[in-house]
């Protein structure tokens, strides 16, 4: 599991959400502001040109005689000569002075615009009706309220693009710390869940509601912990209770069978109950036993005691050991690998392991198939391998079956404790190698690919076992 | 159980070249022993007791480490069974102080506690044979049998010999009525153990450790394939059968 966040991830954050959120809220006021003073603004200016415009044009339009109107455009045309323009048209409106793009057609008595005005500008104007069927026109260029909008315009668009760029990035900023943190949980919680439950989630100084989450989770995992440990002691303390009085009851079956009357009859009715009786207790000591051991092994420190050996030389035995068993059952069992590896363990431990191993394959293999029996090494160390062609391990039960008197679903008919397996996990928990049940990929059968990988040593002048 | 007493014939001849050599006299080895049994749990010492007696050997029994200690110093004993945890001292002490005054009685630790590492330690403190509670009478008896014949397990002139088999030590070879066997390693320690026990059921634990040196439990049925095996090679239409299954206990190689 990756502790990079990734973007997709951040964006379901509470910290960009919220901040995605009262960004919104942010870029309408601020767009709602930026129009009311827009539209304020241009509203005014229009109403002052048209106000302008309106004035001068009824003052041209109520002079009375030709000279007078004259003289008044003479006398404006002076003052207005950068934005305003004046055009006369007779009554069959051909321009009689001023400015020709002013020209009809155009509307009586209210304000028009017109793109194209005097020099080219655009411009808003008025045309009245005067003496002699003559109408005046007066116009305002209205260039300099137009830039102006278009300025507000983009104030606007800047600005509120600039602040959704702000919010994201705030918005991402403020989510990746959190998301690192709930990686760095999330990290923990999943090597908890897979068994390492001596682990506890950091809690930082801050006291911030992820460190109370962190909090909260430590105290589950304890009194998780403090539960299995309780089942667990409860568990051995039957096994360690049960066993001196089962082994008094066994003792005395012992005695009982070596009474001259049972003695001298070994195959009568009683020899044989006693007999019966007596291989039930064993098999409940036995498991006793091998519950204890398991006990024993997970509380003890003997990594002192490992030493280096080949683990072929080890593989080698169990297949001299397992053939006649192997054969017993027509399924063939070869031991091969590569020569000259080391191991750093517990000879001895390892070879039970692997034994047990071995069994099980020659348990669950139908008959006629092949067990292989490897050492090789890779990438991650040095594997032992056991593969069977038997029916191999549901994926869901994988995790499973390594639990005390756990077996898997389908081997009710194949007689078992169901300790075989958490025995091989226990060993392999001690020596810190790692143990993987797999699907066979090749062969006709689905098959289990049983694998322990052991770091490889280099081997160095450390006794041999044995 | 109704089994008898029978000698080991460990036969001694002079050395042939390729055929088994004649035995020159049956020795009677197979005798009466001595043995002290420390245990304070009073019901495995009878047991202990009960087992050996029915072996025909003469029991002594002690519930002190302490005592035990006196009288192994005081008296010949052929071999000693000692309980781990005893009132006065400790098993283990007990081993030690043994072998600290010389006293080289075999022993066969017995304890509760089953681990590998406690039979390390009971090995090491001096003791010859370790064994964990509770266990079979028929286990037991094997233990201290190879005990007691542990002083003279290799015959002077290298062949050991039970009934109709025979075996070279020197150059592992095996012979059934002249007949020489095709045996693998394993097999010829085998059969030189049940040779070495021929006449005693023999537990299938104890062969386990002893031919394979390993010390889990193993299943029943993994010793009984290999004994199988073995008996396949030794055994023939017109022969009886030489290795009887003991019910419950353990393999018996006949001497007749």
């Amino acid at each position: 599991m990756s502790e990079t966040p990734r973007l997709t991830d951040l964006r379901h954050t509470t910290a960009f959400r919220l901040t995605a959120g009262l960004t919104g809220v942010f870029i309408v006021a601020i767009f709602a502001a930026l129009w009311l003073i827009y539209a304020q603004t241009t509203a005014q200016f229009d109403q002052r040109t048209d106000q302008t415009i309106a004035s001068k044009a009824r003052m041209l339009a109520a002079s009375t005689t030709a000279q007078r109107l004259g003289a008044a455009i003479a006398a404006r045309r002076d003052s207005t000569s950068g934005l305003e323009g004046i055009a006369v048209f007779d009554a069959r409106g051909r321009l009689l002075i001023g400015d020709r793009e002013l020209a009809p057609p155009f509307p009586l008595g209210r304000m028009f615009e017109r793109l194209h005005g005097p020099r080219g500008a655009p411009v808003r104007a008025l045309a009245l009706p005067t003496i002699d069927r003559m109408t005046v026109v007066v116009s305002r260029d209205v260039t300099p309220i137009l830039d102006l909008r278009a300025r507000i315009w983009a104030i606007m668009w800047v600005s509120g693009a600039g602040a959704v760029a702000v919010a994201l990035g705030a918005g991402i900023l403020l989510s990746l710390g959190p998301m690192r943190r709930i990686r760095r949980l999330e990290a923990t919680a999943t090597r908890i869940a897979t068994g390492e439950l001596d682990l506890r989630v950091a809690i930082g100084r801050r006291g911030d509601e992820f460190d109370m989450i962190a909090g909260i989770i430590n105290v589950m995992v304890e009194e998780i912990e403090r539960l299995l440990r309780q089942v667990k002691g409860a568990t051995d303390a039957i096994a360690h209770d049960l066993r001196t009085p089962l082994s008094h009851v066994r003792t005395r079956l012992e005695r009982i069978a070596l009474l001259p009357a049972l003695a001298d009859q070994p195959d009568g009715e009683a020899a044989m109950l006693l007999a019966g009786a007596r291989d039930e207790l064993d098999a409940v000591l036995a498991r006793f036993r091998a519950l204890l051991r398991m006990s024993e092994l997970e509380a003890s420190r003997r990594h002192a005691q490992f030493v280096a050996f080949d683990p072929l030389d080890m593989a080698r035995d169990l297949a001299e050991l397992y053939e006649p068993l192997a054969e017993e059952r027509r399924l063939t069992l070869a031991a091969t690998g590569t020569t000259g590896l080391a191991v750093l363990g517990d000879e001895r431990l390892l070879f039970e392991a692997v034994g047990n191993l071995v069994e099980n394959a020659i348990k669950f293999s139908p008959p006629g198939g092949t067990i292989r029996l490897s050492v090789t090494e890779d990438r991650d160390g040095v594997a032992i391998t056991v593969t069977d062609e038997g029916p191999g391990i549901a994926p869901a039960e994988r995790a499973l079956v390594l639990e005390r008197f756990q077996r898997g679903s389908g081997t009710a008919a194949i007689a078992g404790s169901g300790l075989g397996l958490s025995l091989v996990a226990v060993i392999v928990a001690l020596h810190g190698f790692a143990l993987h049940l797999d699907p066979a990929t090749d062969g006709p059968a689905p098959g289990l690919v049983a694998r322990i990988v052991a770091p490889a040593i280099t081997r160095r002048t450390i006794p041999e076992v044995r | 159980m109704g089994r008898k007493v029978k000698p080991i014939l460990l036969d001694r001849t002079a050395a042939p070249a390729d055929s088994p050599p004649e035995p020159q006299h049956k020795g009677e080895q197979g005798r009466m022993a001595q043995i002290l049994v420390v245990e304070d749990d009073a019901e495995t010492a009878a047991l202990i007791r009960a087992a050996l007696e029915a072996e025909h050997h003469r029991v002594v029994h002690l519930a002190d480490g302490r005592m035990a200690l006196d009288r192994l110093g005081a008296e010949r004993f052929d071999a000693a069974t000692v309980d781990r945890m005893l009132p006065g001292i400790d098993g283990l002490t007990l081993v030690a102080r043994m072998r600290a005054r010389q006293i080289t009685t075999p022993v066969l630790v017995i304890s509760a506690l089953g681990d590998v590492d406690e039979r390390i330690a009971g090995l090491r403190a001096g003791g010859d044979d370790y064994l964990a509670k509770p266990f079979s009478p028929a286990e037991m008896v094997t233990r201290i049998e190879v005990l007691l014949r542990r002083s003279r397990d290799y015959p002077e002139d290298g062949f050991l010999r039970a009934g109709p088999v025979a075996l070279d030590l020197v150059k592992r070879k095996a012979w059934v009525d002249g007949e020489a066997l095709d045996l693998v390693n394993k097999e010829f320690r085998l059969l030189e153990f049940l040779v070495r026990h021929a006449g005693h059921v023999v537990a299938r634990q104890v062969i386990f450790e002893q031919v394979w040196g390993r010390y889990f439990e193993a299943s029943d049925n993994l010793i009984n394939v290999h004994i199988a095996r073995l008996r396949r090679k030794l055994e023939r239409a017109d022969r009886t059968a030489m290795i009887e299954t003991i019910k419950g206990e353990g393999y018996r190689l006949a001497t007749g």
